[in-house]
């Protein structure tokens, strides 16, 4: 940042830069911006001179509607923008440009920080950027992401803990661990590997093995369950950029720009059973912890006997929120048995309840 | 993007400005003036939005955004807080921040940018980055 001596310039304003940066920087920008501009400039004057703008908009005018903000530094052009990303990739048109790991951005503020408060622990935390096969990020405790289209509405995001082994998380999402619940898995191809990795500032960069070859939907799903795993086992990450053995993934959509996580209602299971885990054997009364959104919040729950899956043998529910995430504990009092706990919520529109979530547990 | 908090509308804002330029160029003193014209017109343009956004969602039930209990990490939860508070902070303050630490515009850019005396943008920077602190400590 340019040095002015009557402003406030300490590590705390260049965190708040860090963050702004993260928020705007390569954001998608509409294709047309400049034509549009053209045509409304040119609407009634019978001007079609654009000379003068050529050499402004040609740097400018892509810039400034990337940021937002009418922000050209000391009338400069930012020379080192990051590349655009999205949550949403668009079907490829042409051969995508083959992406190098030299075109990941550099930051001119302070790394973020590693957070230090109750988020995962790694044992590493990977910075320069370059492309390594070395192990970088594992940790005790942290999070993977799986696919699951239990209700038929089409694939969402789950996530589970698991010991990170490598690179954020990746290695478990890409292979649900045995143990974990039956109706989890990965789109991925069997086999596939991280043949390395790099962090550079708010951008990581995968270099996979294969890459799924499936519908969109479910393409769409594995992309965010490493976008989502990457990012939840290391918030300063808010991008990934995907390669398929150095090269941009071929699929049926295109993943030659950086992706950030889509937005959650549209991507995330809308009710998670985090308590009891599947399999557990745990003692009455038994605790149930969901994480969800629905209707007025509520998340109906249901328990039915292995044995007799047909017939409800205790029911209740949770509130959460509404248009938003968050958690809500009950409990229920059961005799020892194996049993499925279920986890719904309706839309508002009527009646019908979404199964979203099982667990199957042993009360002892 | 940081003053309106909506891409669509940041686009309008932008584009407005280049339109607006474009009509007026032959009434531009210097060529070079254009940079400071543009700054201007998207601050006025981004306070123009914000306002009819205001009239419009006043009317509207508020919703708490999911992002906020998205992750279990705290960091990202953080670094929203402190947009919502970018966002909640006084017009000018905001705008003063924006330019400063995301525009790395200097005292003299701002305040031609704004129409206001360099020792306002002073006292909106401190002000704003003073309000900030708490919620950027926690990120360090």
């Amino acid at each position: 940042m340019t040095p002015d001596r009557d402003l406030p310039d300490d590590e705390v304003t260049r965190l708040l830069a860090q963050v702004m940066h993260d928020e705007v920087d390569g954001l998608p920008v509409s294709n047309d911006s400049l034509s549009r501009i053209q045509a409304r400039a040119a609407e009634g004057t019978g001007r079609a001179a654009w000379r003068w703008i050529t050499p402004l908009a040609a740097a400018a005018v892509v810039a400034l509607v990337a940021t937002g903000v009418v922000l050209l530094p000391h009338g400069g052009s930012r020379t080192s923008a990051p590349p655009a990303s999205s949550s949403l990739p668009t079907r490829p048109t042409t051969a995508p440009p083959q992406p190098t790991p030299s075109s990941t951005p550099t930051r001119s503020t302070s790394p973020e920080p590693t957070p230090t408060n109750s988020g995962p622990t790694h044992s590493s935390t990977p910075s320069d950027g370059a492309l390594s096969s070395a192990c970088i990020g594992a940790g005790d405790r942290g999070y993977a992401y799986y696919v699951s289209d239990l209700n038929g509405l089409g694939p969402r995001l789950y996530r589970a803990i698991v010991r990170t082994s490598c690179h954020l998380g990746i290695e478990e999402a890409l292979t649900v661990p045995a143990g974990k619940d039956a109706d989890y898995t990965s789109p991925w191809p069997a086999g596939t590997k991280v043949i390395a990795m790099g962090v550079s500032g708010y951008l990581a960069t995968v270099n996979l093995s294969a890459f799924p070859q499936t519908t969109p939907e479910e393409e769409l799903a594995a992309v965010q369950q490493l976008v989502f795993t990457v990012t939840a086992n290391q918030p300063s990450i808010s991008r990934v950029r995907l390669l398929v053995n150095g090269q941009a993934p071929r699929g049926t959509l295109d993943w030659t720009a950086p992706v950030h996580r889509a937005p959650l209602l549209d991507t995330l299971s809308l009710v998670w059973i985090l308590t009891p885990g599947n399999g557990a054997t745990v003692t009455s009364p038994i605790s149930v912890r969901i994480y969800g959104t629905g209707y007025e919040g509520m998340i109906p729950l249901q328990i039915v006997n292995v044995a007799d899956p047909n017939t409800i043998v205790a029911s209740g529910s949770v509130v959460t929120q509404m248009g938003a995430f968050d958690e809500a504990t009950t409990t229920f009092d059961l005799p020892p048995g194996t049993y499925e706990l279920r986890a719904f919520n309706d839309s508002g529109a009527d009646d019908t309840l979404t199964l979203w979530d099982t667990r199957v547990f042993t009360v002892g | 993007m940081l003053l309106v908090r909506d891409l669509a509308t940041a686009e309008e804002v932008v584009q407005d400005a280049f339109v607006g330029l474009y009509r007026r160029w032959d009434r531009l003193r210097d060529p070079q003036a254009a940079i400071g014209y543009l700054r201007t017109c998207v601050v006025n343009g981004s306070r123009s939005a914000l306002r009819h956004r205001g009239t419009v969602e006043r009317t509207m039930p508020r919703l708490r955004p999911a992002e906020a209990l998205d992750d279990p990490s705290s960091a990202v939860s953080t670094r929203r807080d402190v947009l919502e508070a970018l966002a909640a902070l006084p017009e000018r303050q905001r705008e003063v921040l924006v330019l400063r630490y995301y525009g790395d515009l200097s005292e003299a850019e701002i305040a031609e940018a704004l129409g206001v005396s360099r020792g306002a943008v002073k006292s909106y920077a401190s002000r704003g980055a003073e309000a900030l602190r708490p919620t950027l400590e926690s990120l360090r």
